[in-house]
């Protein structure tokens, strides 16, 4: 069983050799990774990291256009954006790097899920994350558009990716704060969640997954995401309220689950012996789920390799026991 | 209805054009400004109560507050004038090498709706920077956010900076953000962590009023 095979069977349910294992451990050790392993690579090849995440989407809008905007008005409100051609059709992208980075991880066998924007946090990226919150009341017409012509450029960008072979669109949407969502569930039913379905919908329909990262506490819409069948969820932050045993009794058979070596609580902030242990009882309580073992967000710069290395033998050795 | 119990409703709503109008109109019918500014903080209050509570999430904050500021306005000249003084005064800043500020804009909105006044230092903010502007601005509370665990750290420099410069005893140190806990509070020496926005603008009236604000 290679990479995707395991992670493919683990999102779907079906039986695997052992548990599938990832991390987004190089974006912040890059050179750590050089001075103790050669490159981060070599530490993924090492514990023979079963999925890779994939950067290089090509830039979705006008930045020009804003920037116009911005100067002209003092402020790019939404109902500017509808009357202009802002998105950028993702066909033509330039996505050597992509295929690049897809080619050399699908040469090691492994899943490939790649990271497109989601609506809310790809907006943050023009308007502020603050105004946006605010427009959320005050343009949510304009925004359930915007949000619409989002997922017509994220549905011709995902069968680009499909063409290409991948296995899964990933939505980075971070909807959740340490106790909540930033916002109202209903405005989320309202302007995300058809707009998302539509998404699943059609990816499903190419026969590929759809996975979502949401960092916080993002519970009061998980039955929601399970209704539109999204197929792993990422980070499922335990350190914000998002419990495990929520997600075994409600939801282990609808979708999967990346994540579980909490970055906010554990890895590079316990001492080595009480992250081995944290890492042991997240495993007694995932091992054998649909569960891929995975950090919950970017291990950060502080932790050190000794840790770093010390808590990945200890996952290598689990995953397969 | 009374005036100020429409400026207090609409501000509630983020009816920002309405507030505007009816503090123009109190003002205009000869109303004790500190008493309109009153009908403005109560609006505040209840929309940090409601998010305290789960009721309203950080949307309907936001647009209470860009109302209250458009009231608060066409009240700062007439304060001024009449020598109002707020309930206390706090710096409050996202700590050095860390650019997220929602957190501490949200916190900064619910301090000023409990009527104190802020000193905004903005985001990436030295120790140095905090206390300083502490000192020079007679600021009661120093308000420290972060979201990275790269950078709540700092927040113990801050604790130091102040103890450097020989003001820890007159200057209170309240943090807090995602990373950031109760046992992190203790071991750094800063005076209170909260868990959100709202309880962090009671916490620092509270601080105010003990130093004698």
């Amino acid at each position: 069983m290679n990479g995707t095979e395991r992670v493919r069977n683990t999102i779907l349910g079906l039986p695997t050799d052992r548990q599938p294992i990832y991390g987004w451990v190089a974006w912040n050790l890059r050179e750590q990774f050089a001075a103790t392993w050669g490159s981060a690579e070599a530490f993924e090849d090492h514990y023979e990291f079963d999925a890779a995440h994939i950067f290089g989407h090509p830039c979705p809008y006008d930045k020009a256009l804003v920037e116009r905007l911005l100067r002209e008005n003092g402020e790019v409100a939404p109902d500017l954006l509808l009357e202009e051609e802002f998105f950028i059709s993702p066909k033509k992208g330039d996505y050597t790097a992509l295929r690049k980075s897809f080619d050399y991880h699908k040469s090691k066998g492994r899943f490939c899920y790649v990271q497109t924007p989601g609506f809310f946090e790809f907006f943050n990226g023009v308007f502020g994350i603050q105004n946006q919150l605010m427009y959320l009341l005050m343009y949510t017409e304009e925004i359930a558009e915007l949000y619409r012509r989002q997922a017509d450029w994220i549905i011709e960008f995902a069968d680009i990716c499909i063409d290409m072979g991948l296995d899964c669109i990933h939505l980075s949407d971070d909807w959740g704060t340490q106790r909540d969502l930033m916002f109202h569930p209903d405005l989320w039913r309202e302007l995300i969640k058809p707009n998302l379905k539509r998404v699943i919908d059609h990816v499903h329909s190419r026969g590929v997954f759809v996975s979502l990262h949401s960092d916080g506490c993002i519970e009061k819409i998980t039955d929601d995401l399970a209704e539109v069948g999204i197929d792993m969820v990422h980070p499922w932050q335990e350190s914000a309220g998002m419990s495990y045993d929520t997600y075994i009794e409600k939801y282990a058979d609808k979708f999967a689950i990346l994540g579980g070596l909490c970055v906010q609580t554990a890895v590079g902030i316990l001492p080595q012996a009480e992250l081995l242990d944290e890492i042991r009882r997240v495993f007694q309580k995932m091992r054998g789920r649909r569960w891929v073992c995975c950090t919950t967000h970017f291990v950060q710069s502080h932790c050190t390799m000794e840790d770093l290395n010390a808590a990945y033998d200890l996952v290598y050795g689990l995953a397969r026991s | 209805m009374s005036i100020l119990i429409e400026i207090s409703e609409n501000l509630q709503k983020g009816k920002a054009k309405i507030v505007k109008e009816l503090v123009q109109q109190a003002i205009d019918a000869g109303m004790d400004p500190q008493e309109i500014l009153g009908g403005l903080l109560s609006g505040m209050d209840v929309v940090g109560e409601k998010f305290k509570n789960g009721e309203v999430y950080i949307p309907e904050v936001l647009v209470a507050a860009r109302a209250m500021n458009q009231g608060a306005t066409l009240l700062k000249p007439l304060l001024a004038e009449s020598g109002a003084v707020a309930s206390g005064k706090v710096c409050i800043g996202t700590v050095q090498g860390d650019l997220h500020d929602i957190g501490k804009n949200l916190v900064k909105m619910m301090m000023e709706g409990k009527g104190l006044e802020v000193v905004d230092l903005g985001t990436d903010v030295s120790p140095e920077a905090f206390v300083n502007t502490a000192i020079e601005q007679n600021c009661q509370v120093i308000c420290c956010s972060a979201l990275l665990t790269t950078t709540m750290g700092v927040m113990g420099d801050v604790v130091k900076a102040a103890e450097a410069a020989g003001v820890r005893e007159k200057v209170k140190i309240l943090i807090g953000g995602a990373p950031v806990s109760d046992d992190f509070c203790r071991e750094i020496g800063a005076d209170c962590y909260t868990v959100d926005a709202a309880s962090a603008a009671d916490v620092a009236v509270a601080l105010c009023k003990e130093l004698g604000a």
